[in-house]
């Protein structure tokens, strides 16, 4: 075997590993999420139009989107989804979709939620309503994590 | 429809509203009394006087209604006079009303809440006019009629309707609703929710299942109970299961603690789901609950020891 067509031929697949390995549109998807990823805690609530967010304790992380693109949920909160599961950012004119997407349990809808465009950026609002009429709107606000201050 | 006919209602729409500007609301003629699920009519008498030009708006017309009516879909709204007659349909979901970042349900609900009714599960529906129309200062005082039919819920209840109107697509400072006098629902199904006087016990939402936020209320100034100036007020509550579990929970934490709202009053806010630690393939019928002190004093729905109860939505 020739030894020059030999190293094309191994060049050739590693260029075609290396472009699967790094598609535009996934590199697109990891910078969308960049901007979300992270742990978001509820900062107000909502139900039917009434401001319900003195009466609950949300101190905590409500859900935590990782940057590999899957996420979990805190089960002692109410929310959207139940289950951990797969997100995604789809963008849009209007401000960014974030898609979640329960795994667990077979089929299951893709619940949306929207950042906030209205003044306070970096925010994600959740509406949804539950078995009943009832509707909720969530703002949601990332949990930042102090440094530590150097001695 | 002919169009000669559309024509000629909408010029005479045109004609009334030509003068549209502020509408005060006069009286409304509503029945003291309903059965449950009752179709019952309602007219809202008004004047539309004109204070200002005004390029061209619709009417605005709210009603504030028990959740459990779900008036949005139950109620039509028309609008006559003696000089014409028009019809209103509901405001567009997501549309914004002029000076404020909310439609109008969400403009009249942060500026009027529930009004003189005292429990937070009622809401605001609104409707508008199908077209906008002019108006110029200074003409004279139109006299109209709203009328609302709508059906009445299936709970027993009281409560005092609400009603509201504008001829801009802007909330005028000065504008106030109009609240009737108490209307009963009896013979309905559930204990008694009053919305007008003070009740010892109260959970929102009436229509809840379990994966909702629910919130309970205790008022001591409602009736004279043990609980009457307590320092601390508490929630007994045991949980039905749909296959057939009681669930009862410690005050573990203080979960069970009630919030002090001043005055008396103290407040309970949960997911029933975890507040009672659902397995995922449980779901709650009812819960039956009392307050309660340190002590060991309780407090029911009467003095025989009956605990108040709150049935749940299946779902």
């Amino acid at each position: 075997m020739n030894y020059f067509n030999l190293n094309r031929k191994v060049l050739a697949v590693l260029l075609v590993l290396l472009a699967g390995a790094c598609k535009p549109e996934q590199r697109a998807g990891d910078e969308a999420r960049a901007a979300y990823a992270g742990s978001w805690t509820i900062v107000k609530a909502v139900r039917n139009l009434d401001d319900i967010t003195s009466g609950c304790d949300f101190g905590r992380s409500l859900i935590t989107l990782n940057a590999d693109g899957t996420y979990t949920v805190d089960k002692t909160a109410m929310f959207i989804v139940t289950k951990n599961g797969d997100w995604a950012v789809r963008k849009q004119s209007a401000g960014d979709i974030i898609v979640l997407k329960p795994s667990a349990g077979g089929p299951a809808p893709a619940y949306e939620m929207q950042s906030d465009t209205t003044g306070n950026a970096g925010n994600i609002i959740a509406n949804f309503t539950t078995g009943s009429s009832n509707t909720y709107e969530y703002i949601l606000q990332k949990i930042v994590l102090k440094e530590k201050s150097k001695p | 429809m002919n169009p000669v006919r559309k024509s000629a209602g909408f010029g005479l729409l045109s004609l009334i509203f030509l003068l549209a500007g502020c509408i005060t609301i006069d009286g409304v003629d509503q029945p003291s009394t309903a059965q449950p699920g009752q179709i019952i009519t309602i007219t809202v008498k008004m004047e539309i006087r004109q204070t200002k030009d005004n390029p061209a708006d619709r009417i605005f017309f709210g009603f504030l209604a028990p959740r459990d009516w779900n008036a949005g879909a139950n109620t039509t709204v028309t609008f006559s006079s003696d000089r014409g007659d028009g019809k209103m349909t509901l405001v567009p979901p997501g549309s914004i009303a002029m000076g404020g970042k909310n439609g109008w349900p969400g403009l009249l609900n942060s500026r009027f809440g529930i009004g003189v009714n005292l429990i937070k599960d009622l809401e605001w529906v609104t409707f508008q006019t199908d077209a906008s129309y002019a108006a110029t200062n200074c003409g004279p005082v139109v006299k109209g009629t709203i009328k609302i039919i709508t059906k009445a819920g299936m709970q027993n209840e009281i409560v005092r309707l609400g009603y509201y109107a504008t001829a801009e697509d802007i909330m005028d400072p000065v504008d106030n609703p109009f609240y009737s006098k108490e209307l009963s629902i009896v013979g309905g199904k559930g204990p008694l929710l009053d919305f007008v006087h003070p009740q010892t016990a109260t959970v929102v939402p009436l229509r809840s299942v379990d994966n909702d936020y629910i919130t309970m209320t205790f008022d001591g100034n409602a009736r004279q109970t043990a609980l009457t100036g307590s320092s601390a007020v508490y929630l007994l509550a045991s949980a039905y299961t749909r296959d057939q579990q009681v669930i009862k929970v410690s005050d573990e934490n203080g979960a069970t603690r009630l919030a002090p709202l001043g005055n008396n009053k103290w407040r309970i806010q949960f997911w029933p789901r975890s507040f009672f630690h659902l397995r995922e393939d449980q779901s709650l019928s009812k819960i039956e609950y009392y307050f309660t002190n340190r002590a060991g004093d309780r407090v029911g729905y009467d003095q025989s020891g009956i605990p108040f109860k709150f049935e749940f939505l299946d779902h």
